[in-house]
């Protein structure tokens, strides 16, 4: 009795590591490659965790027996009740110290020009009350005062916390990614557009369509905590037709064009929100739109950029978009013409700054 | 290679036992060498380098000692040569080359060289037989379950283990049970706990009030105690999987009342080697007070030391060394206090001890333990009532782990005719390994780093 028991035990133990063993190794999507001697160890082991059977239900189930202990945090992540939040708690002071010296070399380079700055703060520094007071999220309101603070005095400083905060019970960042929402945006976009400008035009012009009902960002990929509902993807489209007659991006060299900002392939891929002027990977954008008499506006941007820029189509007539993250070692004066632009926007949000 | 990895428990351990359960028992012991160069090899080729040295040093000094067992200084410098040939391949090959001398991987690598020590010095005082299977010995000194750093294991016994095996389903059961216990207790609780520790000192700023500074100083004491306990584990379930019994390397230290007790029950083999090695030659036969005193000092030093090589680790090793001392001094006085005030006692400073070797620098150790004597008086109830609720889950397991009347029930039920727990093994095993692959699989990446789906 007790020998079959022991038996049934190990026989176990064997028979499933055995299986998921071969698994990973005959179920796997990539090839092995090859490896210098010295890193094959290395690149054994990550091959294999990258390849194990079902790897994101153990991951999944990791955060599961996490929670279920009390802890509410996985790696930088918070899970509250309404949803996962990336916590910012510390800040690069050369690394923001770098970027507001470019902005204002950027400024004093251009100093004819119109130059709008928008600093958009994380789902970290809105919703910092519903984290615990032990955890310790750098004060955004605070930082973007200080950053607006050390840019040239000849950038206009636009608010996007107020707006947000404002509208913090509403759907304006997604419970499972750390990007704000296209209704965050033109929520942000309601209050900032008059200092542009333009008078805005009101949410009820515009129909919204629910591109995709079963969204998991990247902070449900850091997590895979299923505690949380899936987000929607959200479509604003103008009832009185979009603006947009062309849109073109560049990478590599290479340019693609398109008839709308929005690419609905996108939505049936795992980057599902690069649906918004097909994602982050490209270095330039042009939008064209049909008010061939409106201005024509710089947008140097960062992630959050892609969700605002359908609402600022109405008002100019082209729109190119710069990131400069993607530019390698070519300046923003060697991709665009920045003189010819009535209006240079920097767009950036807070988590990219710090 | 990493026993508490992914590679290991699903790749590495089936790969080998099959090899190592259809060898031949006299051949086992080539396999568990086999083994051995894989896992020092899988760290890095250059890892196999102080092997070879510590390997042939210990065959050749302990035939030395041997051959010259009448003459006494000459088997004497055999054995310094091995000493000091072992240290400086350990020196030239790991601690130069960039890898750090922290608590795991200095004992990890050191192993064998502790090992090839511990054989010549018995082959040295006739205690034990030379080894004339050079690559037996060297299954020995590589001994596999031992290389993520602990257990130490004793050469007579082991290279008489290792002669012929023989594994049957009672002993490979009950190894890969206690194997995945040990991942458990490792990878669940105590590097949550350290990650709990680290958690604390990172939003404390170092300004750690009264009491977290004494909660952190526990909870760092506990999570290093569940790590090593649970490589201990590790170390004996897959011994105890290749047909080779090992001592058990932990014993209830939570319940000593003296500190003498504690630093006996707390990893064992480390204890036994030091006793055996550093405080008998030093002692010698000689009974007087002070030379045992201070053999009892310089081991305790060596025990402490032996964890990691630092200023932080020598303040705790002669700060014990020195406690335990008085101990033994007032022997008889604090033998007459009430059990309840000894415990306490001896906890708050085993508890000092862990606040001591919880900080990189010395500097930083006495910063921490001066918060314990003078930091605020706070009773910070936010900070403190959320690390307790963070750490509780895991510190009631250690509790409950640690609990005598557990062990004797488990014991008492096994030893029925129909046995409960032989009957839920199955069940626990597949229990413990989902367990073991749910955190393992999470810790194989950082936490917060994006996976593609």
């Amino acid at each position: 009795m007790r020998k079959a028991f022991n038996c049934i035990s190990a026989a176990l133990f064997f028979i499933f590591t055995g299986l998921f063993a071969l698994g990973a190794i005959l179920f796997s999507d990539e090839s092995f490659g090859t490896a210098p001697i010295d890193e094959l160890p290395a690149h054994t082991e990550k091959y294999i965790e990258r390849n194990f059977p079902l790897k994101n239900n153990w991951r999944s189930l990791y955060s599961s027996f996490i929670t279920a202990a009390g802890q509410n945090q996985i790696g930088d992540v918070y899970i509250s009740d309404s949803g996962l939040i990336e916590v910012i708690s510390k800040t690069d002071e050369n690394k923001l110290t770098a970027l507001i010296d470019r902005i204002n070399s950027f400024a004093a380079a251009h100093s004819d020009k119109s130059i709008y700055s928008l600093i958009v703060p994380t789902a970290s520094g809105i919703y910092a009350s519903e984290l615990p007071d032990i955890i310790t999220a750098v004060d955004q309101q605070k930082l973007i005062d200080d950053i607006y603070f050390r840019l040239d005095s000849s950038i206009h400083t636009l608010d996007a916390f107020n707006p947000l905060f404002s509208a913090r019970d509403d759907y304006v960042y997604f419970r499972t990614d750390d990007r704000w929402t296209e209704y965050g945006a033109y929520t942000v976009y309601n209050k900032v557009i008059r200092k542009l400008g333009f008078a805005p035009i009101r949410l009820s012009s515009y129909d919204m369509e629910y591109a995709d009902r079963d969204f998991y960002g990247t902070l449900y990929q850091k997590t895979f905590y299923n505690g949380v509902p899936a987000d929607n993807i959200n479509i604003f489209r103008n009832k009185n037709g979009s603006f947009v007659t062309g849109v073109s991006a560049w990478s590599g060299g290479q340019e693609f064009t398109s008839l709308s900002i929005y690419y609905t392939p996108a939505l049936s891929s795992d980057n599902k929100l690069d649906v918004f002027l097909g994602g982050n990977s490209y270095e330039k954008y042009t939008i064209t739109t049909s008010n061939t008499e409106a201005p024509r506006l710089l947008l140097i941007k960062g992630r959050y950029a892609n969700m605002f820029v359908p609402f600022l189509t109405p008002h100019y007539s082209e729109i190119t978009l710069v990131d400069p993250s993607q530019l390698g070692e070519k300046t923003i004066e060697e991709t665009v013409d920045v003189d010819s632009y009535d209006q240079v926007l920097i767009l950036y949000d807070v988590g990219q700054m710090i | 290679m990493n026993f508490t990895g992914i590679t290991f428990l699903y790749f590495f351990l089936p790969c080998f036992f099959a090899v190592y359960a259809l060898a031949k028992p006299a051949m086992r012991a080539y396999v568990m060498l086999a083994g051995s160069l894989v896992v020092i090899g899988w760290g890095g080729l250059l890892g196999l380098i102080p092997l070879a040295v510590c390997i042939l040093t210990a065959y050749l000094c302990g035939a030395g000692c041997e051959r010259l067992r009448e003459n006494k200084a000459l088997s004497a410098l055999l054995l310094w040569i091995c000493l000091l040939t072992d240290a400086a391949a350990v020196v030239l090959f790991v601690v130069l080359p960039g890898k750090d001398i922290s608590l795991f991987s200095a004992v990890g690598a050191g192993i064998y060289a502790l090992h090839s020590l511990a054989y010549c010095f018995d082959v040295y005082r006739g205690e034990c037989q030379r080894e004339t299977n050079l690559f037996r010995l060297a299954g020995y000194i590589s001994f596999l379950p031992s290389l993520n750093g602990i257990p130490l294991v004793t050469p007579k016994e082991t290279l008489a283990a290792m002669k012929a095996p023989k594994i049957d389903s009672e002993r490979l059961a009950n190894g890969i049970l206690l194997l995945l216990f040990g991942i458990v207790e490792k990878t669940v609780v105590g590097d949550r706990l350290a990650a709990i520790f680290d958690e604390m000192q990172e939003i404390s700023g170092g300004d750690l009030s009264m009491l977290m500074s004494w909660f952190g100083a526990f909870i760092f004491g506990a999570g290093l105690f569940c790590r090593l306990k649970g490589l201990s584990h590790i170390a004996q379930g897959f011994a105890l999987m290749c047909g080779i019994d090992t001592a058990p390397n932990f014993s209830f230290p939570y319940s000593q009342i003296s500190l003498r007790d504690y630093l006996s029950s707390y990893n064992i083999s480390a204890y036994n080697f030091v006793q055996r090695y550093f405080f008998r030659p030093l002692a010698g036969k000689d009974t007087g007070h002070a030379r045992t005193l201070l053999a009892s000092s310089v081991s305790i030093v060596a025990v402490c030391l032996s964890y990691n090589i630092s200023a932080s680790f020598l303040i705790w090793g002669t700060s014990a060394a020195l406690l335990i001392t008085i101990e033994m001094l007032f022997d008889h006085k604090i033998s007459k206090l009430p059990k309840p005030v000894r415990y306490i006692f001896t906890h708050m400073l085993t508890i000092i001890g862990w606040a001591v070797v919880s900080q990189k620098t010395a500097v930083a150790s006495m910063e921490y333990v001066s918060h314990m004597f003078t930091g605020a008086l706070t009773l910070d109830t936010a900070p403190f009532l959320y690390f307790l609720g963070a750490s509780a889950p895991f510190v009631i397991l250690l509790v409950i782990s640690e609990l005598r009347v557990l062990r004797s029930l488990t014991v008492r039920l096994d030893s029925k005719r129909v046995s409960p727990i032989a009957i839920i093994k199955p069940v626990l095993t597949f229990a413990l390994l989902v367990l073991c692959t749910v955190f393992l699989m999470s810790g194989a990446l950082p936490h917060g780093t994006v996976v593609e789906v």
